[in-house]
């Protein structure tokens, strides 16, 4: 997607749903201004958000089709338990070279996972063959859980 | 968001953390993880002719998935295994307050439960043969 243009549309909007526009309007119109502005944020909070783009973009392309909510590949959730509790020792003894590297080798595969979406989401509109979406389903429940360990780590 | 004091006990001292060794015959394990939100519990049982005599946890989690998982060991302990598995979520939502929010937290802890049981089982079915 192409966020310059998805930002410059947003300031654009922003300015032309300002309540200051609306000083002298009615009620009515003052009322669906401010309505306006609530959905242009949400909007775009989410598109501006990969993971959530994708998440929101997903029940739509599955068209009502059930996913799998709870999938995983195969071995992660093992995977990111022991992650977690090694996650404990390393935060706790404290040595800032390996904290900070596996922050990298967290943070990179979590943006792999999501530029990974990004090629999945091309495939599935352009075909949408069922597999593609439950593989895109189970990538957005895998990257919850990767946020998570993500979040672990101090600012 | 306030937490309920049963809550808070529970997740200032929790009960039964800690792990067993997951090949012994004798236990099972149960590993979860809520898609909601990304968070992981572990929770393992002891058997003895069918009765759940020790249980333990671990939970990367929230504070109410912490004290979900540290009163379901609470409450497995002495129970047989069939009794163990009718522990409903809803009783541990009510037994600590947990908001709707918080619903899915405990909902991880009943799935942990039966995980456990159903490991247990299979490996000693295993073992049988
Ligand atoms: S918020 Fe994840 S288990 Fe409570």
């Amino acid at each position: 997607m192409d966020l310059d243009l998805l930002e410059e549309r947003y300031q654009q909007l922003t300015v032309e749903l300002h309540p200051d526009f609306y000083a002298n309007a009615s009620k009515r119109q003052q009322q669906q201004s401010e309505l306006a502005s609530t959905v242009l944020n949400r909007a775009y909070n989410t598109l501006r958000n990969p993971v959530a783009r994708a998440n929101d973009l997903l029940p739509r392309l599955a068209q009502g089709a059930a996913l799998d909510e709870r999938q995983l590949p195969s071995g992660f959730l093992m995977e990111m338990f022991g992650l977690q509790e090694s996650l404990d020792e390393l935060l706790e003894s404290g040595i800032p070279e390996e904290i900070a590297q596996t922050r990298t080798d967290l943070t990179e595969r979590h943006a792999t996972l999501i530029s990974g979406l990004a090629l999945h989401f091309a495939e599935a509109e352009a075909t949408a063959p069922p597999s593609t979406l439950q593989t895109l389903q189970t990538d957005l429940n895998a990257e919850r859980y990767l946020h998570r360990l993500l979040e672990r780590f101090p600012v | 968001m306030a937490y309920s004091e049963k809550v808070v006990d529970h997740y200032s001292a929790p009960r039964n953390v800690g792990s067993f060794m997951k090949n012994d015959d004798a236990v099972g394990t149960g590993l979860v993880g809520a898609p909601e939100c990304g968070d992981v519990m572990k929770l393992q049982i002891k058997v003895e002719n069918d009765q759940i005599v020790d249980a333990k946890f671990k939970t990367f989690g929230c504070g109410s998935a912490i004290a979900s998982s540290s009163l379901a060991t609470e409450w497995v302990k002495g129970k047989t295994l069939d009794e163990a598995m009718t522990i409903r979520n809803t009783e541990i939502v009510e037994e600590l307050s947990l908001p709707p929010v918080k619903i899915h937290c405990s909902v991880l802890a009943e799935d942990a439960i039966k995980a456990a049981i159903a490991d247990y089982k299979s490996r000693s079915a295993a073992s049988a043969d």
